[in-house]
C-alpha cells in the first residue's frame, strides 16, 4: 500500500517536472549587487587563489584560465604570472600571506581599482553513481581598493561528465580511470567553465560594448513555484526551502549536481540559490574569507551584502537571521513528501 | 523512506534533462589557443617545447590583433615580454613591457615597478 502511495507521487512528480517546469524569479544585476555601480572598477588584480583542495597545482591552473574570461567582460586584468612573480620577489610566496596585504597597499603598489579574491574547493577526481567526474567549486569576492567595500561576489561550480547514465559497472570504473589520466587538461577546461559561469553576472567593464548598458540584465533564480510539493515560499516571516529539490544527490556531504550539458562535455554554473542543492548539512559549507585583515565567516551557498546572507525569492532580496558568530539560523521541518529548511527572515528588500 | 526519496530524485533527474542555462560569453579580443597553452605553461614551465608553444600563441595573438586593428588583450604584451626576458632577449622584452603600458595606461604603475626591478633606473 505504502509502495503504491510513493509510486503515485513519483508519477505525479514526473508530471510536474515534465518539460522543465522549474520556474524562476528574477532580479536585475544592479539590485543584486547594489554596491557595484558606485565603485565600478576599470581594472582588476587577481591575487593567487587560495587552494583548499589536495591538488597542489590547482591555484596555478586556475590563474591560467581567468584572464581570458575576465578580459572579455571588459576589464583590464593585471598579468597573472607577472603579478605572481612580483609578489615572490617581495618574499610573498603563499596565497595565505598575500591575502593579508591591505587593499590600500594594493592600490599603492599596483594602482588596481579592485582586487579579486578567489577560493578553490573540490578540485579532484572522484567516482560517482552515474559517472566518473571531475568537479571544481569556486568562491570569488571583488573588493574596491579605494573604499575597501565588497562590490561583487559569486560562487560557481563546474563538473565534467565523463560517463553516461547507461554504462555498466565496468565501463563506469574505466571512465573513472580515464578521468584521472586526463585530469590536468580537464581541470583547465573546467576552471574555464566555472569562471565563465561565475563571471556571467559581473556587469561589463569599460572595454566592453555593453559598458553601462547592462544595468537591467536579469539574474534568474529557480523557485519551483509550479511544483505543488517542492516550492520555495515565505510564511510567518520565515522562508521555506525544500530539501529534496531538484537536481542533486547527496554523497558523503558532498554536492553532486547532475545537469544536462547540451552535448558538451563540461558544464559550469553559479549556485547563488540554495534551491539548486540538496545540502544535508549546512554546517559543512562554512568557510572563512579573509579580506583586508578582517576575517569573515561565510557560507558557500549564500551571497552576502554587508556581511549579511541573502537569497532571492519573489524578486526580493531575503536577508536571513544569523547568530552572533554569523552562522545562519535554520531548522528542519519534516513532512511526508519532502523536508524543508526553514530560515527566519531578518529583512526583505524589494 | 530515504531510499524512496532518492528514487524520486532519480526519476526527476531523467525528466529534467533539457534544462540547461546557456552561456553567453562575447569575446572582445583575439585569444587563439591561449587558455590551452597557458595552462600547460604554468604546469610545465621547465619544458622548452611547451614554453615555445605558448610563446608562439602569444606572438600570434599579437600579430593577428594588430593586423585586424583590434586591441591586444590585457596582459598579453606583458606576458610575452616576460617570456622574452626569460630567454635573454631583454631589449625586445622591454619594448613589449612598454607596449602593455601604452595600450593599457592603468597598468603603468605596476609595469614601471617591473621595469625598475628588471632594468634598474634605466627606463
Amino acid at each position: 500500500m505504502k509502495a503504491f502511495f510513493y509510486l503515485f507521487f513519483t508519477v505525479l512528480m514526473v508530471f510536474f517536472f515534465q518539460g522543465c517546469a522549474t520556474t524562476y524569479n528574477e532580479i536585475t544585476v544592479d539590485r543584486y549587487y547594489n554596491q557595484f555601480r558606485a565603485h565600478h572598477p576599470k581594472s582588476i588584480l587577481i591575487l593567487p587563489a587560495r587552494n583548499f583542495t589536495t591538488a597542489s597545482d590547482a591555484s596555478e591552473l586556475y590563474g591560467s584560465s581567468i584572464t581570458e574570461v575576465l578580459s572579455d567582460k571588459g576589464y583590464y586584468v593585471f598579468p597573472v604570472q607577472l603579478v605572481d612573480r612580483f609578489l615572490k620577489s617581495e618574499n610573498l610566496f603563499e596565497p595565505e600571506i598575500v591575502r593579508k596585504i591591505s587593499v590600500n597597499k594594493i592600490k599603492e603598489v599596483f594602482n588596481a581599482d579592485s582586487v579579486l579574491y578567489v577560493n578553490i574547493y573540490n578540485w579532484k577526481t572522484d567516482y560517482r553513481v552515474f559517472s566518473g567526474s571531475v568537479s571544481v567549486r569556486i568562491n570569488m569576492i571583488l573588493v574596491d581598493t579605494t573604499s575597501g567595500e565588497e562590490i561583487w561576489s559569486s560562487n560557481a561550480y563546474a563538473q565534467e561528465n565523463a560517463g553516461g547514465a547507461t554504462g555498466g559497472i565496468i565501463e563506469l570504473i574505466a571512465s573513472a580511470i580515464d578521468t584521472a589520466i586526463n585530469a590536468n587538461i580537464n581541470y583547465t577546461e573546467m576552471a574555464f567553465k566555472a569562471n565563465s559561469a561565475a563571471l556571467n553576472n559581473l556587469p561589463s567593464g569599460i572595454y566592453s560594448n555593453n559598458f553601462n548598458k547592462d544595468s537591467n540584465q536579469m539574474m534568474f533564480f529557480s523557485d519551483h513555484k509550479s511544483s505543488i510539493y517542492h516550492k520555495m515560499y515565505i510564511q510567518d516571516n520565515k522562508i521555506f526551502i525544500p530539501k529534496l529539490l531538484p537536481l542533486a544527490l547527496p554523497k558523503e556531504g558532498e554536492l553532486v549536481v547532475f545537469r544536462e550539458n547540451g552535448g558538451k562535455k563540461f558544464d559550469g554554473y553559479v549556485y547563488n540559490n540554495p534551491a539548486y542543492y540538496n545540502y544535508r548539512n549546512l554546517e559543512e559549507f562554512y568557510y572563512y574569507f579573509e579580506i583586508n585583515n578582517k576575517k569573515y565567516l561565510r557560507h558557500q551557498f549564500f551571497n552576502y551584502e554587508k556581511n549579511k546572507p541573502f537569497i532571492v525569492l519573489d524578486s526580493k532580496k531575503v536577508f536571513l537571521k544569523t547568530d552572533e558568530q554569523n552562522k545562519i539560523i535554520y531548522e528542519i521541518k519534516k513532512s511526508i513528501i519532502d523536508d524543508y529548511l526553514v530560515f527566519p527572515i531578518d529583512s526583505l528588500v524589494d | 523512506m530515504i531510499k524512496l526519496n532518492y528514487l524520486f530524485a532519480v526519476v526527476a533527474l531523467f525528466f529534467l534533462v533539457g534544462c540547461s542555462n546557456k552561456e553567453v560569453r562575447p569575446s572582445i579580443y583575439e585569444w587563439g589557443s591561449y587558455s590551452k597553452t597557458s595552462a600547460a605553461y604554468v604546469m610545465y614551465k621547465e619544458r622548452e617545447d611547451i614554453r615555445s608553444a605558448h610563446k608562439n600563441v602569444l606572438e600570434k595573438i599579437i600579430t593577428k590583433s594588430e593586423a585586424e586593428s583590434k586591441k591586444v588583450p590585457p596582459s598579453i604584451y606583458a606576458e610575452y615580454a616576460e617570456l622574452l626576458y626569460d630567454s635573454n632577449e631583454k631589449v625586445l622584452a622591454k619594448k613589449y613591457f612598454l607596449l602593455e603600458k601604452d595600450t593599457y595606461p592603468e597598468s603603468s604603475v605596476f609595469i614601471n615597478r617591473i621595469l625598475n626591478k628588471l632594468y634598474g633606473g634605466d627606463k
